[in-house]
C-alpha cells in the first residue's frame, strides 16, 4: 500500500501552482502502485497528465480504474450525434450542474472544433442556449431536463428526439453523457475541486 | 417497458451475452436496469465494473449509512424504480416504514446522527452540487467519518446521481416487487 496524503486541504510548499486537491487524501502520481499506477498511467499515456479529478478517488483504486473505463466508453459510443454535439451537451451538464473544475476541458474542445460561440452561449444562458441545428437543440433540451429535473422525463421527451431523426443508440449516448457527467461533476464539487482545472 | 428498444437476455450474444451472464451468476438474471444499455455493450460492462466496484469499497461506512445515502439520492432525484430497490434494502436493514417514508421526503430527524449526516450529505449534493463547501465534510468528520468513508459516501451519492438519470430518462419507471433480492445484483 501506498502512503496517502493526510492534510490535503493544506498546501504544501513546493506543490504545483494551480494544482487543487480537494477535501480527501489522494495518493500522488509518484507515490502510486499496483492497480493504481496502471490507471494513472494509462491517463498519462493518453493526456499526458494525470488530471486531479482522477486522483481525487485514489483511495479505492477500483474505482479510479473503473470510473476510467466508463468515461472511454462514454467518449467512444459509436452513436451518430457529431463529436462537437456530445461535447455541448458535456458542457452544458457541468454548466448546470455548477462544476467550473469540469468545464474547462470541454470548453477546449468545442473552440477547437468553431464552436466557440456555442460553448460561450452554454455558459453564459444554460437554460436557452441554443445552437444552429434543430437536431441538436434537441439533444440539449433533453440534457436540460434530465440534469435538472431527472423526475420529469416522459416519453414525449424521447419522441422529440426521435422527430428530430435521432435513433436509438443516439439516444441511449445522449443519455449516457448527461447521466455520466452528472455523476462526475458531484465527485468533484462534492469534494472540493471547486476551482475551473 | 423501456422507451428505446433493448435486448432481451435470450437473444443476445457476444460481448452482450458475456455482461448478463456476469449479473446472472448471482442474481440468475440481469437487471432491468442492465438491460437499457444492451444497444451497446461496452456501456452495460463499465457499467457493471463501476457498480462493482462501487459497492466494494471496503470503507467503515455501514450499509445502513450506504443504504441512506442512496435512497436519499433516488428519492431527491424521483426515480421509482431505484428507491423500490433500496426501500427493499433498508427494511432488511431494519429501519422501519415510518422513518423510510420520512427519509424519502428529505427528512432525516428520526435518524441516528452518523447516518443523519450521511443523508443530509446526500440530499444537498443531488439538489445542488455546486453548494458543497468544507463545511459540509466537516460535518461528515464530527459524524466519525474519515477520507476513506467520505470518498465511498460521495461516490455512492454521485453514482446513483447516474444510475437515477439513466432509469428516468430512458422510461425504466416500474417498481420492483417486494421480494426482489436486492442485494444480489452487484456482480461478484
Amino acid at each position: 500500500m501506498t502512503s496517502a496524503r493526510t492534510s490535503p486541504s493544506t498546501p504544501e510548499p513546493g506543490h504545483a501552482a494551480g494544482a487543487e486537491k480537494g477535501w480527501i487524501a489522494s495518493v500522488p502520481p509518484e507515490e502510486a502502485t499496483g492497480q493504481l499506477a496502471q490507471a494513472y498511467q494509462k491517463q498519462q499515456a493518453k493526456l499526458g497528465r494525470v488530471t486531479e479529478l482522477t486522483q481525487i478517488g485514489s483511495l479505492y483504486p477500483a474505482l479510479v480504474a473503473t470510473r476510467l473505463a466508463l468515461y472511454e466508453v462514454v467518449d467512444a459510443t459509436p452513436s451518430a450525434i457529431p463529436e462537437w454535439a456530445r461535447r455541448a451537451v458535456a458542457l452544458l451538464t457541468s454548466v448546470l450542474n455548477g462544476c467550473r473544475f469540469c468545464t474547462v476541458g470541454h470548453t477546449e474542445r468545442l473552440v477547437e472544433d468553431g464552436h466557440g460561440p456555442l460553448a460561450e452561449a452554454i455558459k453564459s444562458q444554460p437554460e436557452t442556449a441554443s445552437s444552429s441545428s434543430p437536431p441538436v437543440d434537441a439533444l440539449l433540451s433533453y440534457a436540460r431536463k434530465l440534469v435538472r429535473r431527472p423526475g420529469e422525463i416522459t416519453e414525449q421527451d424521447i419522441q422529440s428526439l426521435r422527430d428530430e431523426g435521432w435513433s436509438d443508440l443516439d439516444i441511449l449516448d445522449v443519455n449516457n453523457i448527461a447521466a455520466y457527467y452528472c455523476y462526475i461533476n458531484r465527485v468533484a464539487t462534492g469534494l472540493g475541486l471547486t476551482r475551473e482545472a | 417497458m423501456p422507451w428505446i428498444s433493448t435486448i432481451a437476455p435470450e437473444q443476445a450474444t457476444g460481448r452482450l451475452a458475456e455482461a448478463y451472464e456476469w449479473q446472472a451468476k448471482r442474481l440468475g438474471r440481469p437487471t432491468e436496469f442492465t438491460q437499457l444499455g444492451s444497444l451497446e455493450p461496452e456501456i452495460v460492462h463499465a457499467r457493471l465494473a463501476l457498480y462493482k466496484a462501487s459497492e466494494n469499497t471496503s470503507s467503515a461506512l455501514t450499509d445502513r449509512q450506504k443504504n441512506i445515502a442512496s435512497h436519499v439520492t433516488s428519492s431527491v432525484n424521483r426515480t421509482p424504480h431505484c428507491v423500490s430497490r433500496s426501500r427493499i434494502k433498508l427494511r432488511e436493514l431494519g429501519f422501519d416504514e415510518e422513518v423510510l417514508a420520512a427519509v424519502e421526503s428529505s427528512h432525516f430527524d428520526g435518524l441516528p446522527p452518523e447516518e443523519a449526516a450521511v443523508a443530509r450529505y446526500a440530499e444537498k449534493l443531488t439538489r445542488d452540487p455546486a453548494s458543497i463547501s468544507a463545511a459540509d465534510i466537516e460535518d461528515l468528520r464530527r459524524a466519525g467519518l474519515t477520507d476513506h468513508e467520505i470518498l465511498d459516501v460521495n461516490n455512492q451519492v454521485a453514482h446513483l446521481n447516474y444510475t437515477n438519470r439513466v432509469a428516468n430518462g430512458l422510461g425504466l419507471l416500474s417498481e420492483v416487487a417486494p421480494d426482489f433480492p436486492a442485494f444480489d445484483t452487484v456482480p461478484v
